[in-house]
């Protein structure tokens, strides 16, 4: 047995080493982004770039002097947070019916359900700003959170549809045998147990509604846009200002990247939840 | 009181029929178990029972008041799954309190049902934990509690006992024995076990292809079966079949032996005889009396009694029940003797004509 300790151990290392280059790779973008945001925006034009520079603040300076940070931060927080709860609110009840009450038509659904993730978006551009415009909802947060949570809702609905699968019918039963209404059912047992999936699922929605850019591009202007507009707002007109570009972007990223931190574990084990069963 | 009687229930499930009318009636305290092989519909008339399944046809009557429509949460009933099923995310304190809650009652008296339940069961150490950091016997035993503290009308335990291993099993089924004195409820129980069956019901329902082929008490059902199926299903090892054809006065076996089955006419053309293992002997090849002759395949001991497998030529395999000190190797032939003052006559569509 002793003999293969040493194999084991290289192997291992090789795993470590081979996940810390993955891992580098990814985070790469993100971490340059950081360190141009530091920088001006001669070293950030420079070529071959600079990893050593002397770091300065006048990118963030300048950005918070010429727009009102709080104002797009304040807009990303409404209309992703206002997405995930209605998407919520439609999935959970949604997803009940499905892994429960299932039909004949129920796969069928759900695969058209996902299908629609597979269309452009820009294929309905037009009709739903035309929509947007005649409902007087263009330059709204409450359109944005309305098409933030339908664009999710179909990735949420099938996540939510997965765990409630995984619990076991019986307790359901058991719970309407102690005498629980379907809504009792749902708030006191379903939820409660697949609190983890559920908080991943949310978590996912926040996610991808606040990095969402293509909506909030098209259909607002300033009252209710959120960060993805503002950071595009300084990539076209000004031309290739990459350091404010890169502080501007790094504002934006924050938050969500400082609550996907927190969470990752949750995050992590609740997008595998379903598949290592 | 609690009487609960069933009328003429008929279930299919996508036009498959399942439960093909069944009639019964569970009098007040009493211990019924529904008993048969597993997709025989013992289960489905239970759900029926509770509301958990929507019955097509006929009438679930309790204490006269017709409940065949009424809602899972308005029939006064309760249920311990096979598979527990607790609330994971509550103790078992909460778990047992639950639907004490969801009924509005006021603390105190939660208080007490659930430290009644607790003493019952010997629950007390428990009451804290969730349901994750107990084993299996506890948690069946969180899952009757959860059944008591309710004080329905009538218990209904569906496989309880078939998640646990052999000797908690067996002290299980004692509680459940005991608990059935203490609480002096109507229950109704499903298994396939028929050890469970046998000594827990004050009467057995034998359930076959979604019907009852018989109900009665358990030495009733297993001296007197109706037909081929319930003396086939009750007994450990099984009932052995021999088919003969009557001949006058006797029967002929397909071996060529006659034998005679004291007190059984024998007018039925084909037949079939039905011995169980304890009227089984080895005998030692001297061919008095109802005997037949073949090859001892298997040997299974259990200490106090041996079940001894023979394969007589054109008959089929035999099973005898001989003593724990036994000593016949597999492979020798063998003599059996028959004692046919025990045995049963079946015509030829299964049904019994004849008991001992």
């Amino acid at each position: 047995m002793t003999h293969k300790k040493p194999q084991r151990r290289l192997a291992r290392t090789i795993r470590a080493i081979a996940s810390w280059v993955v891992a580098l790779v990814v985070f790469f973008p993100i971490l340059w982004m950081l360190l141009t945001s530091f920088k001006s925006e001669l070293d950030a034009f420079s070529m071959p770039p600079h990893f050593l520079f002397k770091p300065t603040l006048e990118n963030y300076e300048q950005i918070l002097a010429r727009a009102n940070y709080l104002h797009y931060a304040w807009n990303s927080i409404v209309t992703a947070g206002g997405a995930t709860i209605l998407g919520m609110i439609v999935a959970v009840p949604a997803a009940y019916a499905f892994a429960y009450h299932p039909t004949k038509r129920t796969k069928d659904v759900l695969l058209w359900m996902l299908s629609t993730k597979m269309l452009p978006g820009v294929g309905v551009l037009v009709p739903i700003y035309l929509i947007c415009r005649d409902l007087n909802l263009l330059d709204s947060k409450t359109a944005l959170v309305v098409i933030f949570a339908l664009i999710n809702l179909p990735i949420m609905v099938w996540m939510i549809y997965t765990y409630f699968r995984d619990i076991p019918y019986d307790i359901l039963e058991a719970a309407r045998m102690d005498g629980a209404s379907t809504w009792q059912t749902m708030f006191r047992v379903l939820i409660p147990v697949s609190r983890g999936g559920l908080a991943s699922t949310a978590l996912l929605c926040l996610i991808l509604s606040w990095n969402e850019a293509f909506w909030s591009l098209n259909l607002t202007t300033t009252s209710a846009a959120p960060l993805t507009a503002l950071v595009a707002s300084f990539s076209s007109p000004e031309g290739l200002f990459w350091a404010k570009l890169s502080a501007v972007s790094t504002l934006a990223c924050a938050p969500i990247l400082v609550l996907g931190w927190l969470s990752q574990r949750q995050l992590v084990r609740g997008l595998t939840f379903g598949a290592v069963k | 009181m609690s009487r609960l009687e069933i009328r003429s229930l008929r279930k299919s499930f996508e036009g498959v029929d399942v439960i093909k009318g069944i009639d019964l009636v569970v009098e007040d305290r009493e211990f019924c178990v529904f008993l048969g092989p597993s997709g025989c519909g013992k289960s489905t008339t239970l759900r029926l029972i509770a509301g958990l399944e929507e019955a097509d046809d006929g009438q679930i009557l309790l204490d006269q008041d017709d409940i065949t429509d009424r809602a899972v949460d308005k029939r006064d009933l309760a249920m311990v799954f096979q598979s527990y099923a607790l609330y994971p995310h509550m103790t078992v304190r909460e778990n047992m309190s639950f639907a004490l809650k969801l009924a509005k009652m006021d603390q105190r008296a939660i208080d007490e049902k659930v430290a009644r339940a607790t003493k019952i069961l010997a629950l007390q150490p428990y009451l804290e934990r969730k349901p994750s950091a107990l084993s299996g016997g506890q948690r069946q035993r969180v899952a009757i509690g959860r059944a008591i503290t309710r004080e329905p009308r009538v218990f209904l335990f569906d496989e309880p006992l078939s998640n646990l291993d052999a000797a908690l099993r067996a002290a299980t089924r004692l509680e459940i024995a005991r608990l059935h004195q203490e609480l002096n409820a109507t229950m109704i129980y499903v298994t396939h076990d028929q050890v469970e069956a046998m000594t827990l019901a004050d009467r057995i329902a034998i359930f076959s292809e979604g019907r009852i082929e018989q109900i009665g008490k358990p030495m009733e059902l297993y001296r007197r079966p109706v037909n081929r199926f319930v003396a086939g299903f009750l007994g450990m090892p099984r009932m052995n079949f021999l088919d003969a054809t009557a001949e006058g006065s006797a029967f002929r076996l397909r071996n060529g032996n006659a034998v005679t089955v004291p007190g059984a006419s024998s007018n039925a053309g084909a037949v079939t005889i039905g011995i169980r293992p304890e009227h089984l002997q080895v005998c030692d090849g001297d061919g008095t009396g109802e005997t037949v002759n073949g090859k001892l395949t298997v040997v299974e001991r259990l200490g106090s009694e041996t079940y001894a497998y023979v394969d007589v030529p054109q008959v089929g395999s035999i099973t005898v029940r001989a003593d724990g000190d036994f000593d016949r190797r597999a492979g020798r032939d063998i003599c059996i003797r028959l004692d046919l003052t025990h045995a049963h006559l079946f015509d030829a569509s299964g049904v019994a004509i004849h008991h001992p």
